[in-house]
């Protein structure tokens, strides 16, 4: 059965089927969510309450776009709200904490053309890339999960997050250079 | 090719995004300037390294849970939700953004009525206080926010 059709039985009162819903979309949701909010503990819960966010607001659906665009819409903004909100229980990220060897390796590293995928995923280097994202602003950290980490291309970026393609690819550019920035000076330019 | 320009395509380099010319001649920039060939590479690994970010499974009763939640706790639809980038589309949100503008009309008029004194008093010119006094620096004056950040702001919500 077809989004907009599950949707209007659901409004009319079926509401089960919305479990269809969840079930063709939970893992799409739950991965931006886990991405955005450093991979935290609490970030099913979150996405419960991001899904229950949607089945409220599903009378406001008017039909006039993809059920999908609409429904990345509250994703984007509620995963955005909520991790402001929880942004104080966050343990603070500081690069600048790190030790001067660390620092070095990591600069030594993203210099270096010919790093191996093991490197890559290399748990220290994460860890402090993941530091470095946190830093950025809501929408520079948003587009940089939905392109760099789910790999969602300009456009669908631009539709999840009622932005002209053009805005994407400009949020985009700025965020890799403020992210590049955090990570060889530190975090301490603007 | 400049540098500002080659720094400008660099990141639509990364996501394969460019024309095969400006592929051509960014290449040849990076051959000719080291520095910018260098920011290539550093954020290619960037991303590389955002590519390899741990996945986690969801739990195999999280639909289940939902549904559980949205049934026990009698969830009604129709709450207020927010949709990223339409803030001022509803209209309850269109009636409080008139009533915080009569109000900035009303706090602006009367300041501006009385604000000369307070400036003489402190010694400063007329045209350094205004809203800035009242309300301090706002976002679009705030040291870490630039012409672009703002109209990116702007554009986040309209």
């Amino acid at each position: 059965m077809e989004d907009k059709e599950l949707i209007e039985k659901i409004i009319q009162g079926q509401e089960d089927l919305f479990s269809i819903i969840i079930d063709r979309y939970k893992n799409k949701v739950f991965s931006i969510i886990y991405s955005f909010c450093g991979q935290t503990s609490d970030c099913e819960d979150i996405a419960q309450n991001v899904f229950i966010k949607i089945f409220k607001a599903l009378p406001k659906f008017k039909f006039e776009s993809e059920f999908s665009t609409w429904m990345y819409r509250i994703v984007i903004n509620e995963t955005i709200t909520i991790s402001k909100k929880k942004k104080h229980n966050i343990v603070p990220l500081d690069i600048n904490n790190s030790e001067d060897e660390e620092k070095s390796n990591l600069i030594d590293f993203l210099k270096s053309n010919d790093n191996t995928e093991k490197e890559l995923m290399q748990k220290e280097t994460q860890k402090m890339v993941q530091e470095a994202l946190a830093k950025l602003k809501d929408n520079y950290k948003m587009v940089l999960t939905l392109r760099d980490i789910e790999d969602y291309s300009y456009e669908e970026i631009a539709q999840m997050m009622n932005a002209s393609v053009e805005n994407v690819k400009i949020w985009i550019f700025r965020a890799r250079n403020r992210l590049k920035e955090i990570l060889t000076e530190g975090g301490n330019l603007k | 090719m400049n540098c500002n320009k080659a720094q400008e395509l660099i990141s639509q380099y990364i996501d394969n995004k460019l024309s095969a010319q400006s592929v051509s001649e960014l290449q040849k920039h990076f051959e000719e300037c080291s520095k910018c060939k260098q920011d290539y590479i550093m954020l290619k690994n960037i991303k590389a390294v955002l590519s390899k970010t741990p996945k986690k499974e969801l739990s195999s009763d999280f639909t289940a849970s939902v549904m559980n939640k949205i049934k026990n706790e009698n969830v009604k639809k129709d709450d207020n939700v927010v949709m990223f980038g339409s803030f001022f589309n509803s209209f309850k949100k269109k009636m409080v953004m008139a009533a915080g503008f009569l109000f900035i009309v009303a706090s602006s008029t009367f300041f501006f009525m009385h604000g000369p004194t307070i400036n003489q008093q402190n010694g400063d010119s007329y045209a350094s206080s205004g809203m800035e006094y009242y309300f301090g620096y706002n976002s679009y004056y705030d040291s870490d926010m630039d012409d672009d950040d703002y109209e990116e702001y702007i554009s986040m919500f309209c």
